[in-house]
């Protein structure tokens, strides 16, 4: 369980650090349009550094979660189960992690989503572009995904513990003969 | 199925997984290139490449396996059942999540599609006027299904691919029905 604990950290927090720095190439890259006295572009460096903002707070927060809490963030993912369910304890965990990590992207791409918006009415601003309003389906599709993102972090619990079941029934419709393949018997 | 048999085996599931994904969008470059020949047919190709290699990878990569972990180890203990299958849902479950990350706005388009479409029916038959958006151009409809099919994909993974699951369960367990039978 402490080794799985050990490898739920080293995971997040190599994902979190890989989204920041991705932030941060998009933050450097975008920084020479900001010189860029009224052009258009200035609205994407402006969103680009308001992403970065919210991410870094973001990122360091989690950070700050799994280095500083790191055990009870950890207990948190591993989860605590009954004796007589021991053999499969891997299992929530496993799907939990899987969870907050696909939580860590979405949180990356939602806020890249958010930053997109803000740059959008800032653009808008300038009478020139005021006309070119951002569709109303990425609108709503990047304002969802933070929400998502929140609730993956959390670990999904409805979910894994949907997914635990499901997997648990459909583990009963196969017994292992031997618990060697047909091919590996063979060869 | 030993440890090692079933990590290689997962790797290349998820690296099947995401090479059908990059395909797709090979297909849809092949339609929006110019009229020029040469671009469209170079798409498709490497569209069909991929397509083979993600088939492989999904669906007949024993012999990759097998190149991957080498001789087998007869000492190695078999992994029971719960491990391949929850191995398995893991993998498929995240690489679903994360096709469905870029597939949000699809979703809400097509809900709001579902909300209107009776509408835009009985103006159909009624005042026999045809929705603006059904005339869009051949490569925006193509477009259009590629990212439904991506969706449908990201859901059906989402779901634990039930269907994928169960055909890959059979090549190495005996379903516990027919024992008793």
């Amino acid at each position: 369980m402490n080794d799985l604990r050990k490898l739920a950290r080293i995971i997040l927090v190599g994902l979190g650090i890989y989204v920041l720095i991705r932030h941060a190439i998009g933050v450097i890259a975008a920084l020479p349009y900001l010189f860029y006295g009224g052009s258009p572009l200035r609205g994407y460096a402006v969103g680009q550094l308001v992403s970065f903002a919210l991410f870094a707070v973001c990122s360091g927060l989690v950070i700050y979660a799994l280095i500083w809490k790191a055990d009870l963030l950890s207990a948190k993912i591993t989860g605590i189960y009954e004796s007589d369910q021991a053999e499969v304890w891997w299992l929530p965990f496993t799907f939990r992690l899987a969870a907050v990590c696909a939580g860590i992207l979405y949180l990356s791409w939602g806020i890249s989503a958010l930053a997109s918006i803000i740059a959008t009415y800032v653009r808008m601003a300038d009478p020139r572009f005021a006309n070119r309003p951002m569709p109303w389906e990425r609108l709503v599709g990047g304002i969802i995904q933070l929400p998502l993102a929140i609730y993956l972090l959390c670990g999904a619990p409805h979910f894994v513990r949907w997914q635990v079941k499901k997997t648990l029934e459909h583990c009963k419709r196969w017994e292992e003969p031997d618990g060697i393949s047909d091919q590996e018997a063979a060869s | 199925m030993t440890r090692m048999y079933l990590m290689a085996r997962l790797a290349l599931t998820v690296l099947g997984v995401f090479i059908f994904i990059e395909s797709m969008r090979y297909l849809q470059l092949a339609w929006s290139v110019g009229d020029k020949w040469g671009p469209p047919v170079c798409s498709i190709g490497i569209f069909l490449l991929l397509s083979f290699l993600a088939c492989r990878f999904l669906f007949w990569s024993d012999a990759w396996v097998e190149r991957m972990i080498g001789p087998c180890d007869e000492d190695m203990p078999p992994v029971s059942c719960i491990l391949v299958v929850g191995g398995f849902r893991v993998a498929l479950v995240f690489c679903g999540l994360l096709i469905l990350s870029g597939r949000i706005e699809i979703l809400i388009r097509v809900a709001a599609f579902i909300v209107v479409a009776p509408k835009i029916i009985v103006n159909m038959i009624i005042h026999k006027h045809v929705d603006g958006v059904f005339y869009m151009p051949g490569r925006s409809w193509l477009r259009l299904i590629i990212s439904l099919a991506k969706a449908a994909l990201g859901i059906y993974l989402v779901l634990g691919a039930p269907r994928f699951l169960r055909w890959q369960m059979s090549k190495f367990y005996a379903p516990a029905s027919e024992d008793q039978e």
